[in-house]
């Protein structure tokens, strides 16, 4: 199976779309020896992996492989299994006569606080042998010693221009056949989500090669999982047990944590048939069960009791 | 022989750990004459030693017992001519009798009508000493008698009690079961001699002392559940917390909380006792992440007394509970979980992502997909 995500993925930072100041900044490390450690922030799908990734092959040209070690911070067993990782990979000297090597740790903000003080010890040891480029959505869930180390490089959503006319181009290579406006409509419901644009681009060809808005329609429901609404809705008529089944299922079949699926509760609020006095005490219960979900023990316990709080509302 | 039998207390001297209690029944016997009121009560729970005082008493001063129990017809009529004839005549041979009415608070509305008022008309006659037991002071159906009687209470046996209590007879009879399996027997026991008695003379070996311990944990969660879902009352809803005592304050809580759509209707109840399991369980994070244990305190009163005041009126319906969803649900969903997995090792591998992410930003695309494909490998 092709990913177009990465089979479309720029090889070269002069080829990454839509963040020219920060691939300005990001070039100028190529050309020096030179390069701090760097902090990578901002939503999913605007291109930090793809920076990372480039810049190494920009840098390190041919010899990629010896010299750039990817981790992740949220399948790697804990900071033990990264500090020797890390260890072994600094262990050795670069290939190619640069002067360092580079380690990607991508999710670093799934680090707890007490990992990322081991984090900022192992970066300061390995310091004149790595540059540590770490990627998360947020800098704030950074700790400050490790924030103040590194240079911070926010990223923005992509604007509609750049993200069609990447879209265009796939469409031109796959011979898929689509209009502009339904490639901005991809666009709008990916909310500036180059991976999501991509994925639903893909998703949509496999159905057929004349994508139509109806299509994208259908592709895109895919992506947000509706059962957690239908769930809701139930509640709200009466059905706890039904609804309680489809929350359940939603949280299996799509593999979501306690907290995404607290998170699309939140977004659906609004949009359910209630008065808005009752929309905004359950935005405030919502709130108030994501910080036991945080403090609790079992995250089922906590969403069915969340689930229960939209019983038989008006 | 039956154990219960062979081991129940045969004088004042075997009756150990209710002195007090006993030289009450001495006294009451001994000054009969001369009392104003004619009967004595004795309340308490299960197993406390209430009857076998009555009887190990009556051994040892010389009295004939009387009995009349629960398994009898308890109408006015058959009172009267049991009970009363007894109260009116001496004994035969001139040995004094004890007036025995066991489980007084027992007396049904209907099979027994009219029995509480001949019972009190037979204490204001009587010639010769009534002894009662209850197992429930406040029993609506004892407000009169109490008032015609001194009362005496027993209290529930401590764990060591029971404990001592059953080794010795383990030793003596030879039955060689572990300590283990002795302490889980007086732990079932809950303080009640008789039932622990009762247990031990039913097993042979420690594999069986195993089975009847997984039972009385089922059934004492059972148990727990019809009270906490049935009653109203913080004292009856103090007892479910008592019958927990033993089982793991998660397992209750997921238990509780796994049953309280079965039974509450009202959207505020739902709404309330849900509340209650949600707050219970934060304590319970807490525990975990503070190791600090008095927090299990509140997280067993809010998912017992919490969830059992969240209701209006009790519900006049039958309900079965369950064990808890998570249980039940776990073969149905161990085959998603599975492709969950495979599919994130899988997509993590191509796209740069970890697997949690791949399985979010990559499934609702490509899951369907990688299952056929997998499926034709």
């Amino acid at each position: 199976m092709e990913i177009w995500t990465e089979k479309y993925r720029p090889k070269h930072l002069r080829d990454v779309i839509g963040q020219e100041n920060i691939i300005k900044r990001l070039d100028a490390f190529t050309l020096t020896d030179s390069m701090p450690h760097l902090l990578f922030a901002g939503p999913p799908g605007t291109g930090k992996t793809t920076c990372a990734l480039a810049l190494a092959n920009d840098v390190y040209k041919g010899n990629v492989k010896e010299n750039f070690l990817e981790l992740n911070a949220s399948d790697e067993r804990g900071i033990d299994t990264i500090r020797v990782k890390v260890k072994n990979f600094a262990r050795s000297r670069s290939i190619g006569g640069v002067a360092f090597k580079i380690i990607f740790l991508g999710e670093s903000d799934a680090l707890t606080s007490d990992a990322q003080q081991a984090l900022r010890r192992t970066m300061e040891r390995y310091s004149s042998a790595c540059r540590f480029i770490l990627d998360c959505n947020y800098p704030s869930k950074i700790i400050d010693p490790i924030q103040s180390r590194c240079v911070l490089f926010r990223f923005k959503n992509l604007g509609k221009k750049e993200a069609v006319k990447y879209l265009k181009n796939i469409c031109s290579v796959e011979k898929i056949n689509a209009s502009e406006k339904v490639l901005e409509l991809i666009f709008e419901l990916s909310r500036g989500d180059l991976r999501k644009c991509t994925n639903i681009l893909q998703s949509c060809s496999v159905l057929s090669l004349d994508v139509s808005e109806e299509i994208v329609y259908e592709v895109a429901s895919l992506a947000k999982p509706d059962e957690i609404r239908k769930a809701l809705e139930l509640s709200i008529k009466g059905d706890f047990v039904g609804a309680k089944e489809m929350l359940l299922d939603a949280v299996y079949k799509y593999g979501l944590s306690g907290l995404d699926a607290v998170k699309q509760i939140q977004s659906e609020v609004l949009g359910l048939e209630l008065s808005a006095k009752s929309k905004m005490e359950l935005i405030a219960l919502v709130g108030e069960y994501e910080f036991r979900l945080v403090e609790g023990s079992d995250e089922f316990i906590q969403l069915e009791s969340l689930l229960a709080q939209f019983f038989k509302r008006e | 022989m039956n154990v219960l039998k062979k081991y129940s207390a045969k004088s004042v001297e075997d009756l150990v750990g209710i002195e007090s209690e006993v030289k009450g029944i001495i006294d009451f016997l001994k000054d009969f004459r001369v009392l104003k009121k004619k009967a004595l009560l004795l309340v308490g729970p299960e197993g406390s030693g209430k009857t076998s005082s009555v009887y190990a008493v009556a051994n040892s001063l010389g009295f004939d017992v009387v009995e009349v129990n629960a398994s009898d017809k308890r109408n006015a009529e058959n009172i009267k001519s049991i009970v009363g004839g007894a109260s009116k005549q001496a004994g035969l041979f001139s040995k004094n009798k004890i007036i025995l009415i066991d489980e007084v608070d027992g007396l049904s509305g209907n099979s027994d009508r009219g029995g509480v008022r001949e019972i009190n008309s037979i204490i204001k006659s009587t010639s010769f000493p009534i002894i009662m037991t209850a197992n429930d002071e406040y029993s609506s159906r004892l407000e009169s008698v109490k008032q015609n009687s001194s009362i005496i209470r027993f209290k529930k046996r401590g764990y060591w009690h029971v404990y001592n209590f059953i080794k010795l007879i383990n030793d003596f009879e030879k039955k060689g079961l572990s300590v283990i399996s002795l302490k889980k027997v007086a732990s079932m026991a809950q303080g009640d001699v008789r039932s622990a008695l009762n247990d031990l003379g039913n097993v042979e070996s420690d594999a069986d002392v195993n089975e009847l311990f997984e039972r009385a944990k089922e059934s004492s969660i059972f148990d727990a559940l019809k009270i906490i879902f049935k009653s109203k009352t913080v004292e009856s809803l103090l007892q479910s917390v008592d019958n927990l005592r033993g089982m793991d304050v998660r397992d209750v809580v997921s238990w509780v909380h796994g049953n309280i759509c079965n039974e509450y209707e009202k959207p505020h109840e739902l709404r309330d006792a849900y509340d209650w399991t949600s707050r219970a369980d934060v304590f319970l994070g807490r525990i975990g992440r503070r190791m600090y244990w008095r927090f299990l305190v509140y997280a067993k009163l809010f998912s017992t007394v919490g969830v059992g005041l969240s209701k209006d009126e009790m519900y006049r319906k039958f309900s079965r509970y369950y064990p808890p969803m998570k249980m039940r649900g776990v073969s149905k969903n161990s085959k998603i979980r599975a492709e969950n997995k495979a599919f994130g090792v899988e997509f993590s591998g191509l796209t740069h992502c970890s697997s949690k992410k791949a399985l979010k930003e990559y499934s609702p695309f490509f899951k369907k997909s990688f299952l056929s494909e997998k499926g034709s490998v």
